[in-house]
């Protein structure tokens, strides 16, 4: 139906104009995604050279570009410096409090689904969680948890983790849910399948994916987090994101080093990024949008 | 009998851990600052003093809370404005097809997957009067030398804090925005284009209306995240030069765990809370009205 209205009535000059104008719309938009690509990278790609940068290049002015030479020690002093403990930190911290998160939020998502437990509004108000500012949040808790003495504990930072994963793994998890076709649950109920049953071998399986894709956000979002982390550890537990800001307020900024921790903080992010970013969208905007 | 008695327990069983949990760590704690903030809790002070409601009383006085709100208001209104609108024009390029979209589309999104504190770090170097590439690419387009001192001056304290948000969040707004553009139907654009409408006229009257649900759920997203604005501006300046930088969460962080005023702290945190609660049921009800109408 379509093609039959593009009749070619067009003369001549004008689809030679028309030729034209879509080559400088072709080159310009080359020209936009190459600067935005450029000052994306840009700051990245500073940093990784810093980390591999000597000292006199990277306090150099005006700055040098591309070292001539480059240098390891940078990843050794952080090592000195205790950074890799702190990676380690991140990543039980990371890696526990999504385990927990996925494994209690899909149960209280099937409940919502299933059940409708807590009625229409439950969902959304689990989600007006994630938006408390954490400062405010984390101040009583503070409090709280000095009562309890567990103040720089993996514990502690785990718990509070939960408070903004919990809301955003129940509300991802009741989408992909959904989305699972009633019949395959019926037939396992007719078959003699017990509730748990039919959620342990028919819904979990089906909603494997959703399930891997939610929990790399958990650990993403969990990675990245600063405000309860610098509150809630101490000396024992220090992740990554409280350890870098100990790099300055002594009279030198180790620059070398922080570039090194910064870049060695970014691996696992954006290993775990390109692996999801066919679910960036939803992940990032909880299924409001898909 | 176990599956009759199930079918009441078992759905509250599933939802009891999450519940337990999130009341663990935010009603209790809750309750136990709503106690304090009647109570005069200072470092320098022995005892605990009831002071009814001072501490808010005080708070309402406080002429830093209010212009750490301003300060926070101005970054996100700014940083929010600008990321939206670089975030359409991208979204608007990369909805159509072209050679490298992917890759570059990867490229373009990594900002969002680095630590919050990392892009200050990171930027904190880049904006170095001495040897930051800023200053020295300035030069270099420019023809003359600058040499700004960017971190350590109020107005371009707060233009290196809002360029560094907008180098982080633009993404994020830019893939809701992508995702939303990709999902209206070709077809409307077609019979539009047959029409003689101009691109102005189809963005303007086609796009546009279209797109206000997901452009509302983009600006209320990223709004909700920016105004807990912290970790870029601890890296970046501290609230300095004095305290013009300083947002909201900073100036909360200092009373409670810098100043050690566990009872105002505590007062200050429940308004802010409340003022927060207050602004997202207003919020979502202009949601659903979008939604609905």
């Amino acid at each position: 139906m379509g093609d039959k209205r593009h009749i070619y009535t067009n003369k001549e000059p004008k689809r030679i104009q028309k030729r034209k104008n879509l080559k400088a719309v072709k080159i310009a938009r080359y020209v936009i995604v190459g600067l935005a690509v450029a000052f994306a990278l840009f700051p990245i790609v500073w940093t990784v050279l810093t980390s591999v940068k000597f000292p006199s290049d990277i306090l150099h002015s005006p700055p040098i570009w591309l070292p001539k030479e480059l240098t390891f020690a940078h990843y050794i002093g952080v090592q000195e410096l205790n950074g890799y403990k702190s990676f380690k930190d991140s990543l039980i911290i990371a890696g526990l409090s999504t385990a927990c998160v996925v494994v209690i939020g899909s149960l209280a998502a099937y409940s919502i689904t299933r059940w409708k437990t807590g009625g229409k509004s439950f969902p959304f108000g689990l989600l007006t969680l994630r938006v408390l500012p954490p400062i405010a949040v984390v101040f009583p808790v503070f409090l709280f948890f000095k009562e309890l003495r567990i103040i720089d504990t993996y514990l502690a930072i785990i718990l509070m983790h939960l408070v903004f994963n919990l809301p955003f793994t129940v509300w991802m998890m009741r989408g992909f849910f959904r989305e699972i076709p009633q019949e395959a649950q019926e037939s396992a109920r007719i078959d003699g399948c017990s509730e748990v049953g039919v959620f342990w071998r028919v819904v979990l399986p089906l909603a494997a994916p959703g399930l891997i894709v939610t929990a790399m956000f958990c650990f993403i979002f969990s990675w990245q987090e600063y405000p309860y982390a610098l509150i809630l550890a101490r000396r024992r537990v220090i992740p990554l994101s409280v350890f870098l800001p100990s790099l300055f307020g002594q009279q030198m900024i180790m620059w070398g080093e922080v570039g090194a921790i910064s870049t060695i903080s970014m691996l696992p992010l954006f290993a775990l990024g390109i692996l999801a970013r066919k679910y960036f969208v939803r992940g990032l905007t909880m299924g409001t949008v898909k | 009998m176990i599956r009759l008695k199930s079918k009441k327990t078992l759905p509250l069983l599933f939802v009891l851990p999450t519940m337990g949990i999130l009341s663990f760590v935010t009603i209790f704690p809750f309750i136990y600052a709503f106690v304090l903030s009647f109570f005069q809790w200072d470092y320098q002070i022995m005892g605990r003093p009831f002071i009814g409601i001072q501490n808010y009383l005080n708070v309402f006085q406080d002429g830093r809370y209010f212009s750490a709100l301003g300060t926070t208001v101005i970054i996100l209104s700014a940083a929010l404005g600008l990321e939206f609108m670089l975030g359409l024009a991208l979204a608007l390029i990369f909805v159509e097809e072209f050679k490298g979209r992917n890759a570059a589309l990867v490229m373009v999104v990594l900002p969002v997957m680095m630590l919050p504190i990392v892009v200050g770090y990171t930027w904190k170097l880049l904006w170095n009067d001495q040897y930051g590439p800023i200053n020295h690419i300035l030069t270099g387009l420019l023809g003359k030398e600058i040499n700004i001192l960017w971190l350590a001056k109020t107005p371009t304290a707060f233009i290196s804090i809002i360029v560094t948000d907008l180098w982080e969040w633009t993404p994020f707004i830019f893939l809701i925005l992508l995702a939303g553009l990709t999902s209206l139907s070709p077809e409307i654009y077609e019979a539009a284009a047959i029409d003689g409408a101009s691109p102005w006229a189809r963005f303007r009257s086609i796009t546009l209306p279209l797109m206000r649900p997901v452009i509302g759920v983009a600006l209320l997203f990223r709004g909700l995240e920016s105004f807990k604005i912290f970790d870029i501006i601890v890296a970046l300046t501290q609230g300095a030069p004095g305290t013009s930088t300083e947002t909201i969460s900073l100036y909360l962080y200092r009373i409670g765990f810098q100043y050690f005023r566990m009872g105002y702290a505590s007062a200050a945190n429940i308004v802010l809370l409340v003022a927060v609660g207050c602004f997202l049921v207003v919020a979502v009800r202009l949601l659903r009205i979008e939604r609905g109408g």
